[in-house]
């Protein structure tokens, strides 16, 4: 089959709707290339965790690829076929890299439905999950220990002197975290005036002056430990901005104004 | 291990595998693409679930629900591609692929042709609705998810390295491909007030930032809430070699009928905007 019969065998299949509808000669063609890009991700996954892993059939690959990018059997769940032949310039390469698109997302499922199922790795709090960054120090539990007295003191000692040293970026960033406020949200963008790589960059700059001075007086603090006493801190410092800016909003003469009615 | 912990866990082991595919199998981008029209669509209804057509640069496709926003406009949610809520703006709204995790965060409000322009796939009961718009509710008003979601949101982002900042990137970037960046993101600030008592209208040209560019601001008038609200409208045009995209005016805010702008976002560098004289 050559590229402009591969090309009418993905139109028809839109027409018809589903692989089964297909004359044989179409329907295996389809099936082949939705099943070589299945298998060859899955090799590919099962190479990067060191345990090959068997794809099911061609047909079964097929199967998967329909019934996991529809929302359901009517004809309008099935719209992701259109999006697929309307890409770009709707010549070959372009439906079948959309062909790839959407085996990624069906291998994914397919991976955690069946594979993942028999995982026995054990979850564990101290695997990396960004370099030197284990979960316990992304997210610390609320059964990790208190700080030491000596930091607890030291870091009372420190939050206003931190605070008084912070850029207006950082301290907005700061602030919007402590709302818990994602930096993408257009709004937080409205109010910090800088756009969101801005406010990553101010928010991490925090964190790793903070880590540092962490490090330079208790050097032996146990990382989950540090992590805990940066994160809370990093929380200290944005409830305390807010809490100015609120104080701040409440006395504003600009804020009456603009609450005023007009006059005509 | 807390429940936090827990979900940040299971979301963490999905992302691996998301990032491992697009790692290993970069799959270019359409590029060239001719306009998709959309035919025979039912016209944009609360709780739809649309999906869009690829923009030039989208790689996933993008699905949204769709909830009515005030004075006809629409919010759109979109869905993640992940099967598991990031953060507590997500929630999971359907069991089902392929679209589950309902990206809060990454609402916009989109004009009614950008909704039309767009295929509706599906629709949800009216339940899920209802709890979907009291969920934008409390996020608009920058409270809690009701305690019935608590167990379908994502757990907190508290470092500032965490790997979910990078996904929440890239999720921006690939809904931006689709529906465009979201209005407010040319930012604001103290520079430029209008409809108050004092303003001046008309044109208005601010200098950007250390470039040769300059933005020329024009304070028209807009109808707002069915009376003529003088003034509370703007458009804007770069002239001098950076082309700043502008998306047709603003909302203003009831009650507040000020519009201030200090910064404007080019790709991704921000320019400070300097008022200038005459």
């Amino acid at each position: 089959m050559d590229d402009s019969q591969e090309m009418e065998a993905w139109r028809r299949w839109r027409a018809r709707c589903a692989l089964g509808l297909l004359e044989a000669p179409e329907r295996d063609r389809l099936t082949t290339v939705i099943a070589q890009r299945f298998r060859s991700m899955v090799r590919r996954i099962g190479g990067s965790r060191g345990e090959p892993l068997q794809a099911p059939s061609a047909g079964e690959c097929a199967h998967l690829f329909e019934s996991y990018c529809a929302l359901h059997t009517r004809r309008d769940g099935k719209k992701y076929k259109e999006w697929l032949l309307t890409r770009g310039r709707r010549d070959l390469d372009t439906v079948q890299s959309g062909v790839m698109l959407l085996v990624r997302n069906v291998v994914r499922e397919w991976v955690r439905d069946t594979v993942a199922v028999s995982d026995v790795r054990e979850v564990s709090l101290h695997r990396e999950w960004a370099p030197g960054l284990s979960l316990e120090q992304l997210l610390p539990g609320v059964e990790t220990s208190e700080a030491p007295r000596e930091v607890r003191e030291w870091l009372e000692r420190r939050i206003a002197e931190w605070r008084h040293a912070l850029h207006p970026t950082e301290a907005v960033a700061l602030r919007l975290r402590f709302q818990g406020r994602v930096f993408s949200d257009p709004r937080a963008v409205e109010e910090a005036g800088v756009g969101k790589s801005s406010l990553y960059k101010h928010h991490r700059r925090v964190l790793f002056r903070l880590s540092a001075d962490l490090r330079t007086v208790f050097p032996d603090l146990e990382p989950a430990m540090a992590s805990r006493v940066v994160l809370d801190a990093l929380d200290r410092l944005g409830e305390l901005i807010f809490s100015e800016k609120n104080a701040e909003n409440v006395g504003s003469a600009a804020f009456e104004r603009v609450e005023m009615p007009e006059d005509d | 291990m807390t429940d936090d912990q827990q979900k940040l866990d299971r979301w963490l082991r999905e992302y691996e595998l998301y990032r491992i595919q697009r790692e290993e199998n970069p799959v270019e981008w359409p590029q060239a693409g001719i306009p998709v029209v959309c035919t025979d669509e039912p016209a944009p209804g609360p709780g739809q679930i649309r999906l869009w057509p690829a923009g030039d640069l989208s790689e996933e496709p993008v699905y949204g629900v769709v909830l009515p926003a005030e004075y006809g406009w629409w919010w759109v949610l979109p869905f993640s591609p992940l099967a598991f809520p990031a953060v507590p703006e997500e929630c999971v709204c359907r069991d089902a692929p392929p679209v589950r995790v309902v990206e809060g965060w990454n609402r916009r409000k989109a004009a009614r042709s950008v909704v039309a322009g767009s295929w509706c796939v599906d629709r949800m009961e009216e339940a899920e609705v209802f709890r979907l718009r009291g969920w934008v509710s409390a996020l608009e008003a920058e409270q809690p998810a009701p305690e019935v979601l608590r167990e379908r949101i994502g757990p907190p982002l508290r470092h500032p390295l965490d790997p979910r900042y990078g996904y929440l990137e890239d999720e921006t970037r690939r809904v931006d491909g689709c529906l465009g960046e979201p209005r407010s993101e040319y930012g604001v600030g103290e520079e430029l007030c209008v409809a108050e008592p004092g303003a001046s209208y008309g044109e208005r040209r601010y200098r950007v930032g250390e470039t040769e560019a300059i933005l020329v601001v024009n304070v028209v008038g807009l109808e707002w809430n069915g009376e003529d609200v003088e003034g509370a409208g703007v458009e804007a045009m770069g002239e001098g070699g950076v082309r700043i995209g502008w998306r047709g005016g603003f909302v203003p805010l009831p009650g507040a009928h000020r519009v201030d702008w200090r910064a404007v976002r080019v790709g991704d560098e921000v320019y400070e905007l300097m008022l200038m004289e005459g």
